[in-house]
C-alpha cells in the first residue's frame, strides 16, 4: 500500500510545482463537482450546478463553498469524526433506559442521541467556523430534547439540538468533557482510564499506545498492586508508555468507572461526573495529571494542551483527508498532509477550509492512471457510505428506507428505524459501514450484502419517486422532468434518461448516448414485459439508482 | 442449506462446473510444497479466555487456578473438573483429531489490537483474516466464499468474498424466502422485481461495467471495484437464492445456531470458510470463575460441531467433512496469572489455541509455555521447547494455519517461518 502514497505524493507535489508529465488522468471538471457533492454531503449535484461547471470550470469552488455551508456537510463532519472516534454505538448495555418521561423514546433514537452530543459539538464548531481547536476547549456542548434530560441539561424542549451546557463545573473541554465519550470509553476498576485516554489519544493526536508491542517483564508480580503500580513508573519497560499514558488519564478521573454504569437508573438526570472523584489517581496509579510531560490543569487545561499540540492540526488535517479521499491514513503522502496542516493551523484552524483545500486539490481529483503499477494503487473510485446512500436517495427521490415495528427490544420500543443508519435493527454494516465497537472500518468496494442493502434500497426509491410523481402536477415531480412516468414514446423516454443521467450520475451526455441507449434498451425490456410505462421506469431507475455510477463516485 | 438449494441454484450443469472448479481449485492449489486445500471453520472466543481452565494447566504456586485437575488425554494434558464435563467429554471422544498450540504471543493487550493480530498475523487494520484468506484462494468460486457469522472479522482486500449476516441477523430481511419473523410481518419486502426483471437488471449493471472497464476502470484498483461491483450482484443473488436457511431474526447468533449454518454452508458448497464467535464475554476483569461456564458451553458446542464434521459427507467420495475441514479455536488474549481484587483476572498477552481436524496431528500439544505463563522458545517443526529456538509470534501461528489449510504462506508472510507443527 505504499505505492498509494507515491501515487497521491506525486499527485500532491504537482500542486506545488508545474505537473510533470505522468501517467495520472484527472475528473473532468463535471465529475469532480460530483465527487465533491457527495464527498461533502452525499448528495448529487444538482442540475444547475453541472451545467454551470461545465460552462465555467471555475464555478467549481464557489459551489464547494455553498456545500461546505449545507447541513448536509455537517452530516458528513459527525459521520467523519465518528470514523476516528467510534463513539457511536448501539447495543443494549451502552444505551440509556426508557426511563420516564423518555419511556416512549425508541432503541434507535436513544442511542442515536445519547452518542450523537460529542459529534453534535464538533458540527456545530466547524459549520459555525469556529477554531477548530474549540472541539476540545468549549465552554458548552449540544443537546436535543433526550440528552438535556438525561444528563439535566437546559433546553427548551424541541427536538432541535441547541447549545446548551454540563450541569457542573468539569471545564471548558469541548468533547473532552462529554460523559457520553466517557459511557462509550468506559474504565475498570484496573484500568484506571487508560482506555479513555488511548481513545483521546488515538482520535485526536493519532497516536495509538496500544499499536506498539508489549512484552512482559516477568520480574514484576503483577497480582501486586503495589508491585504494579511501582512498575509502572519506575520499570523502563512498562514506564515506557505509562509515564505519559497514566497521566494522561488521571485527567478522567471525574467520570464514573465501571462496566455497567447503566444498571439501575430510575430516574433522570443521570450525571458520570463527580468533582469529589477527580483526585482518585492518589491512590491509584500516583500519577498526577500531566500532557506528555507538560502541566496542563484540570479537563479544561488537557484541552489546551491538546489543542497546542501539532499532532492535533496534523491528525485533522489526516483525517479529514483520509475520509474525503477514501485513502488510508497511513497511504496519504506526507507532503501534502503536511501542506495541508500549516494551510490549516495559518489560516486559523477553519476545518471548513481544511476540507475545501482537500476537494479542490488534484489529489481528491484524481480519476485513473495508465500505469499499471500506479493503478494498483490509485483511488479513483470512492464508493459511497452507507448514511451517504441514504442521503442520496432522499434527495433524489424523497424516500428514506426506514422498518417501523411495534415489537420491543428488551424495554425499549423498536419503533421507526432507519436502514441505513443503523446497525443493531437496520443494515449498516451489511452495507460496508461501521458500527463503532466491532466493526471499526468502512468497507470501500461491493460486496454480496452491501449489493442486496443497495438494490433493495434503490427498488423502494424507484417505486416510490414514480408513484409520487405520477401523482402530483408536474411542477412538483421529483425526477420526472422531462417526461412524466407515464411516458413510453421514445423521444420522451430518452428526454427523461438524459435528465436522470444528469442528476444521478453527474453526467450530461446526448440523447443517443450509448450510454442513453443502454438505459432505453432497459425501458423497452421493462416496458414489454411489465405492460405499463410505471412499472417500466420503476426498474429503469432501481437499475440507475443501484448502478456503479450512483454507488461510487 | 439443503443440497436441493444448492442443486437449483446452480442447475445440473451448474453443479457440475461447480464441481469441476472445485476439482481445478484443487490441482492448482496442490504443489508439491503445498498441503492439500482445506476449508476452515474459526471460532473465536472474543474477550481472552482463561487458558488455565483447560488448554494449558497451570499450578497454584504461580497461578490462581480453577477448581479440577491436570488429566490426559493420549498426548494432550488438559486441565478438567467435573464441574465442565463437556471439556472431558471433548477430548475424550475428539482428542484424536485436536492438537493445542501453546504459547502465542500477540505482544499487546488490548483487545482490538490483539484481535486483529491474532486473526491477521498482522498489525494492520486492512490484512485479511486467515478465514478470508483460504477462503479467497481456495474457495472464490463459491457464493459466499467467507461467511461471517460471529461478530469479529477482518476482511481487507478479499471483502467482495465476504458476507455478513449482522448484528441481529439481519441477512434474512434481505433474502427472498428468508424466515420472517412472525411478529414483524412485512408485506411491503415481498414488492420486489421479478426473476425477469432482476435479470434485465443484471445486463444493465453488466453494460455499465463494461463501459467503466473501457474507460476509468481498465486496470488496477479502479478494474477491481468495477469487477467486485459486478461480483457482488451475482454472489448477492447466489446468496438470496438460499431462501430461509438463515433462520430467523434473534438478538444475537447463538453459537449453536452459527455451527449448524457455518455446516450447512460448507457442506452444501456455499461457503469455504465461516468465522463463528463464541458469544460469550470472556473478558472476566471481575468474577474470573465465570470462565468455567464459559468453558463448558464453548466445548459442548465444539463436541457438536465435531459430531458434525464426523458424520456429514466430505468432498471426496467416502470421506467424511472432518477429512477435508480445519477447526481453529482461539482467543486474542489470556487471563494474568493471578486474581485481581475483583476476583478477576485481567489481560495476558500469550495465549494457546485448538487446532482440529484435516491434516491436524492431533492428541498431542505444541509450543509450550513456563510455569509462570510466558512463552517458551521453540522449534517451529516440532513445537518442542528449544532454547535456540523462537517465540510463537501471531505471524507464526497464522502462516502455520494457512500452511495447514493448504495456502502457500508465503505468499502472505514472506520470510516467516509457519508455526505448522501441529500439522501432518
Amino acid at each position: 500500500m505504499r505505492c498509494t502514497a507515491c501515487a497521491l505524493a506525486l499527485v500532491a507535489c504537482s500542486q506545488a510545482t508545474p505537473p510533470p508529465a505522468t501517467s495520472i488522468a484527472y475528473l473532468p471538471a463535471t465529475a469532480h463537482l460530483a465527487r465533491a457533492a457527495m464527498a461533502l454531503r452525499g448528495v448529487r449535484p444538482s442540475l444547475d450546478e453541472l451545467q454551470a461547471v461545465a460552462a465555467d470550470p471555475s464555478q467549481l469552488p464557489a459551489i464547494v463553498d455553498r456545500y461546505l455551508d449545507s447541513p448536509e456537510f455537517g452530516a458528513t463532519v459527525r459521520e467523519l469524526h465518528d470514523e476516528y472516534l467510534l463513539v457511536k454505538i448501539e447495543r443494549p448495555d451502552y444505551t440509556m433506559p426508557p426511563v420516564t418521561p423518555l419511556g416512549d423514546v425508541t432503541f434507535h433514537d436513544m442511542a442515536d442521541s445519547v452518542y450523537d452530543e460529542p459529534l453534535r459539538l464538533i458540527e456545530d464548531v466547524v459549520m459555525t467556523d469556529q477554531p477548530y481547536t474549540t472541539i476540545v476547549t468549549a465552554d458548552y456542548t449540544m443537546a436535543d430534547r433526550n440528552v438535556a434530560m438525561v444528563w439535566g441539561m437546559a433546553h427548551d424542549d424541541t427536538d432541535a439540538w441547541q447549545p446548551t451546557a454540563w450541569p457542573d463545573d468539569r471545564g471548558a473541554a469541548g468533547i473532552l468533557a462529554s460523559s457520553a465519550l466517557h459511557l462509550r470509553y468506559r474504565s475498570t476498576a484496573s484500568n484506571f482510564n487508560r482506555g479513555r485516554a488511548n481513545a483521546v489519544a488515538r482520535g485526536l493526536l493519532c497516536h495509538d499506545f496500544l499499536a506498539g508491542d508489549v512484552r512482559l517483564d516477568t520480574s514484576i508480580d503483577l497480582a501486586d498492586p503495589d508491585a504494579t503500580s511501582k512498575a509502572l513508573v519506575k520499570n523502563p519497560a512498562c514506564a515506557a508508555c505509562h509515564q505519559t499514558l497514566d497521566p494522561l488519564a488521571s485527567y478522567f478521573w471525574g467520570f464514573e468507572q465501571g462496566t455497567n454504569p447503566l444498571g439501575g437508573i430510575a430516574k433522570w438526570p443521570f450525571t458520570t461526573y463527580s468533582d469529589t472523584t477527580v483526585d482518585n489517581w492518589w491512590g491509584t496509579t500516583w500519577r498526577p495529571p500531566s500532557y506528555f510531560g507538560h502541566d496542563a490543569v484540570g479537563l479544561a487545561g488537557l484541552g489546551q494542551a491538546i489543542a497546542a499540540d501539532p499532532r492535533f492540526a496534523r491528525c485533522a488535517a489526516v483525517h479529514f483527508a483520509a475520509y474525503l479521499t477514501e485513502v488510508a491514513p497511513r497511504d496519504l503522502p506526507a507532503p501534502w498532509i503536511d501542506r495541508l496542516t500549516a494551510d490549516f493551523v495559518a489560516g486559523g484552524y477553519r476545518a471548513k477550509q481544511l476540507a475545501r483545500a482537500i476537494v479542490l486539490s488534484d489529489a481528491f481529483r484524481v480519476a485513473s492512471d495508465a500505469d499499471p503499477t500506479g493503478a494498483d494503487a490509485l483511488v479513483g473510485y470512492q464508493k459511497v457510505r452507507p448514511a451517504q446512500l441514504r442521503r442520496m436517495l432522499a434527495a433524489l427521490t424523497g424516500y428514506d428506507w426506514t422498518t417501523t415495528s411495534a415489537d420491543m427490544l428488551g424495554e425499549w420500543r423498536v419503533g421507526t428505524v432507519p436502514n441505513l443508519d443503523d446497525d443493531y435493527t437496520g443494515f449498516r454494516v451489511l452495507a460496508g459501514g461501521i458500527d463503532g465497537y466491532y466493526v471499526t472500518a468502512p468497507v470501500h468496494t461491493m460486496n454480496a450484502t452491501s449489493s442486496l442493502v443497495a438494490r433493495r434500497a434503490a427498488y423502494f426509491a424507484a417505486r416510490h419517486v414514480v408513484d409520487h410523481d405520477a401523482a402530483v402536477p408536474a411542477a412538483e415531480r421529483r425526477l420526472f422532468v422531462a417526461a412524466s412516468a407515464g411516458s413510453a414514446d421514445e423521444q420522451h423516454v430518452r428526454a427523461e434518461l438524459v435528465y436522470l443521467h444528469a442528476r444521478l450520475y453527474g453526467e450530461l451526455v446526448r440523447s443517443d448516448d450509448p450510454a442513453i441507449d443502454d438505459g432505453y434498451a432497459l425501458f423497452r425490456s421493462a416496458y414489454a414485459y411489465a405492460g405499463t410505462p410505471q412499472r417500466a421506469w420503476t426498474i429503469v431507475l432501481a437499475g440507475m439508482l443501484s448502478d456503479l455510477r450512483s454507488l461510487y463516485y | 442449506m439443503k443440497r436441493r438449494a444448492f442443486l437449483g441454484l446452480c442447475g445440473a450443469g451448474g453443479a457440475g462446473v461447480a464441481l469441476a472448479a472445485i476439482g481445478a481449485r484443487r490441482a492448482r492449489a496442490t504443489g508439491p510444497t503445498l498441503r492439500s486445500p482445506k476449508r476452515a471453520i474459526l471460532v473465536f472466543a472474543t474477550g481472552g479466555w482463561d487458558t488455565t481452565y483447560a488448554l494449558d494447566p497451570k499450578t497454584p504456586d504461580l497461578f490462581d487456578v480453577p477448581a479440577g485437575a491436570m488429566q490426559r488425554f493420549g498426548g494432550l494434558d488438559v486441565f478438567v473438573d467435573a464441574s465442565r464435563p463437556s471439556v472431558t467429554d471433548f477430548f475424550t471422544r475428539h482428542g484424536d483429531v485436536a492438537a493445542i498450540a501453546r504459547g502465542i504471543c500477540t505482544d499487546a493487550i488490548n483487545h482490538n489490537e490483539c484481535q486483529r493480530r491474532i486473526a491477521t498475523g498482522t498489525r494492520e487494520e486492512t490484512r485479511p483474516d486467515f478465514g478470508a484468506i483460504v477462503a479467497h484462494d481456495l474457495g472464490n468460486d463459491l457464493p459466499i466464499p467467507y461467511l461471517v457469522l460471529g461478530q469479529v472479522a477482518y476482511t481487507g482486500p478479499y471483502a467482495v468474498s465476504a458476507a455478513r449476516v449482522g448484528t441481529t441477523n439481519q441477512i434474512v430481511e434481505l433474502l427472498d424466502g428468508g424466515a420472517p419473523d412472525p411478529r414483524r410481518p412485512r408485506a411491503v419486502w415481498r414488492d420486489q422485481p421479478d426473476d425477469a426483471e432482476l435479470a434485465m437488471l443484471r445486463d444493465y449493471a453488466r453494460a455499465s461495467a463494461d463501459r467503466a472497464r473501457a474507460t476509468r476502470g481498465a486496470i488496477g484498483y479502479n478494474r477491481k471495484r468495477v469487477d467486485d461491483f459486478v461480483e457482488a450482484i451475482d454472489r448477492g443473488d447466489r446468496l438470496r437464492a438460499l431462501g430461509g436457511e438463515f433462520g430467523a431474526r434473534g438478538e444475537t447468533v447463538a453459537f449453536a445456531r452459527q455451527i449448524a449454518l457455518a455446516l450447512d454452508a460448507l457442506e452444501q458448497d456455499v461457503s469455504h470458510a465461516a468465522m463463528l464467535t463464541t458469544n460469550e464475554p470472556w473478558d472476566t476483569h471481575s468474577d474470573n470463575e465465570q470462565q468455567g461456564a464459559f468453558h463448558e458451553l464453548t466445548f459442548n458446542g465444539l463436541a457438536m460441531l465435531v459430531d458434525e464434521l464426523q458424520a456429514r459427507p466430505g468432498r471426496a467420495a467416502g470421506t467424511k467433512m472432518i477429512d477435508d475441514t480445519v477447526v481453529v479455536v482461539f482467543s486474542e488474549l489470556s487471563r494474568t496469572p493471578r486474581l485481581n481484587g475483583n476476583q478477576g483476572k485481567d489481560h495476558w498477552p500469550i495465549t494457546s489455541a485448538l487446532v482440529i481436524g484435516a491434516g491436524v496431528r492431533g492428541g498431542a500439544t505444541y509450543g509450550a509455555t513456563t510455569p509462570d505463563g510466558l512463552a517458551m522458545t521453540i522449534d517451529m517443526s516440532t513445537g518442542a521447547p528449544d532454547p535456540n529456538g523462537a517465540r510463537v509470534l501471531y505471524a507464526h501461528f497464522v502462516a502455520g494455519v494457512l500452511a495447514l489449510c493448504g495456502v502457500d504462506p508465503q505468499q502472505y508472510f514472506p520470510g516467516t517461518r509457519p508455526f505448522d507443527a501441529f500439522a501432518v
